[in-house]
Formats: C-alpha cells, structure tokens, sequence
C-alpha cells in the first residue's frame, strides 16, 4: 500500500513538472513570436513618421517657393544684354548667360551645343529637353533673351 | 480494502490519464505556438509590404525635396 502511494506521489509529482515545463516552453516561444512583431511594427512606425516629417518638410518648403514666386523673386530676366553679347548669336549669348547664372555647367553647355545638330532644336530647347533647366527657367531666359522694350 | 493487484490497476489507469493529459496540454501548447508564429508571419509580410511602399515614397519625397531646395537655392543666389 506505501508502496503503490509512493508511486502514485511520484507519478503526480512526474506529471506537474512535465506540464509545467511544456508551459514555460510555449511562453518563451510566444514572447519570441511578441518581439519578432513588436520590432516589425516599430520598424514600420519609425519609417511611417520619417515619410510624415518629409512630406511636412516639402509642403513646407513647396509653400515657400510658390511664395518667393509670387512675390516676384527668382531670375533676374534684365542682364542679358548687360553681358557685351550683342556681336555673338542668340544660342551662345543664352549659353554665356545660363553659365554666368549657374543654371548649367560648362560641360552641360558643351554637351548641349554638341546636341543640337542631331535634335534639330535651339540651344534652349535642347537643354530644356536634356533637363539641364526646368520650364520656368527657359521660360525666364526667353524672356530675358527679347530687348527690352 | 483493495486487494494488491486491482490497486496496481488503478494506479496503472492512473498513469496512462496523467500521461494522456500531458499529451493534450502538450498537443494544445504546440498549437498555440503554431498559430501565433502563422499570425506574425502574415503581419511580418503585411508590413514588409507596407514599409517596401513607404520606402518608395520616402525616396520620391527626398528627390523632390531636393528639386526644391535647389531651386530655392538658385532664387538665394540670383536675389
């Protein structure tokens, strides 16, 4: 009888630690799995706030510029004619004064006269077309181009 | 009083219930674990998705950016 009592104690006893040990085993593997999501969604956060900050940042500076536009600020469009130019052609007095700007590099305006022979365009239009300068400024340079009335 | 061999029994039906709830708790602990690893794979991949798309954004965002201060730049320069 003791000893059947004894076995039974020690079956039981077999029993609680198996469970026990069977349970701490499934947490630690559920914390793991809480940790491997825990630093996904971290990651996520961080990088949603970072494209949050940038777009705020562009609208901000988006504003600015459309104010500074507004306000009449940007390319100065008189100097052109200022620059002893008169006696060379219309594409290189653009060039020059594109350089002088610092629209464009001396290679980029290289490069542009180079490319006009096979595009078959003016020296404005094939560096608005290489995107060596975006419309408001050939447009500004255009303007800039025509005498003053 | 219980004779010797029907206590043997009952101790052996004992045992085979314990071992046989150890099997169930064990089974249901491998199916927790089991489950929760299938939920965080899926959210792993949904977000993975989410942050390819926000890097993407991100990357437009900077070069606009920069197109912008450029030309604010440019405006500084020219005043």
């Amino acid at each position: 009888m003791t000893l059947s009592l004894a076995l039974l104690g020690l079956g039981l006893v077999a029993f609680a630690m198996l469970r026990r040990l069977f349970s701490l085993r499934r947490d630690a593997e559920l914390a793991s799995l809480e940790n491997r999501l825990g630093t996904v969604r971290d990651r996520f956060e961080s990088i949603l706030a970072r494209k949050r900050d940038l777009a705020r940042e562009l609208d901000d500076k988006e504003r600015e510029l459309a104010t500074r536009r507004s306000n009449g600020e940007g390319i100065q469009t008189l100097p052109m004619f200022d620059l002893g130019t008169e006696t060379i052609d219309e594409n290189e007095r653009v060039s020059r004064y594109l350089v002088s700007k610092g629209k464009i590099t001396l290679e980029q305006s290289q490069k542009a006269f180079d490319k006009m022979g096979t595009l078959q365009m003016d020296y404005l239009a094939v560096c608005l077309t290489l995107g060596f300068i975006d419309l408001d400024t050939a447009k500004a340079v255009a303007r800039a181009g025509k005498p003053a009335r | 009083m219980v004779d010797a061999s029907t206590t043997y029994t009952l101790l052996v039906m004992a045992g085979f219930i314990l071992v046989a709830l150890l099997v169930v708790h064990h089974h249901h602990c491998s199916d927790a674990v089991r489950r929760r690893r299938g939920e965080v794979v899926a959210a792993e991949r949904h977000y993975g998705e989410k942050i390819t798309g926000l890097e993407r954004q991100i990357d437009d965002l900077s070069e606009k950016l920069l197109v912008v201060e450029e030309q604010l730049a440019a405006m500084e320069e020219t005043r």
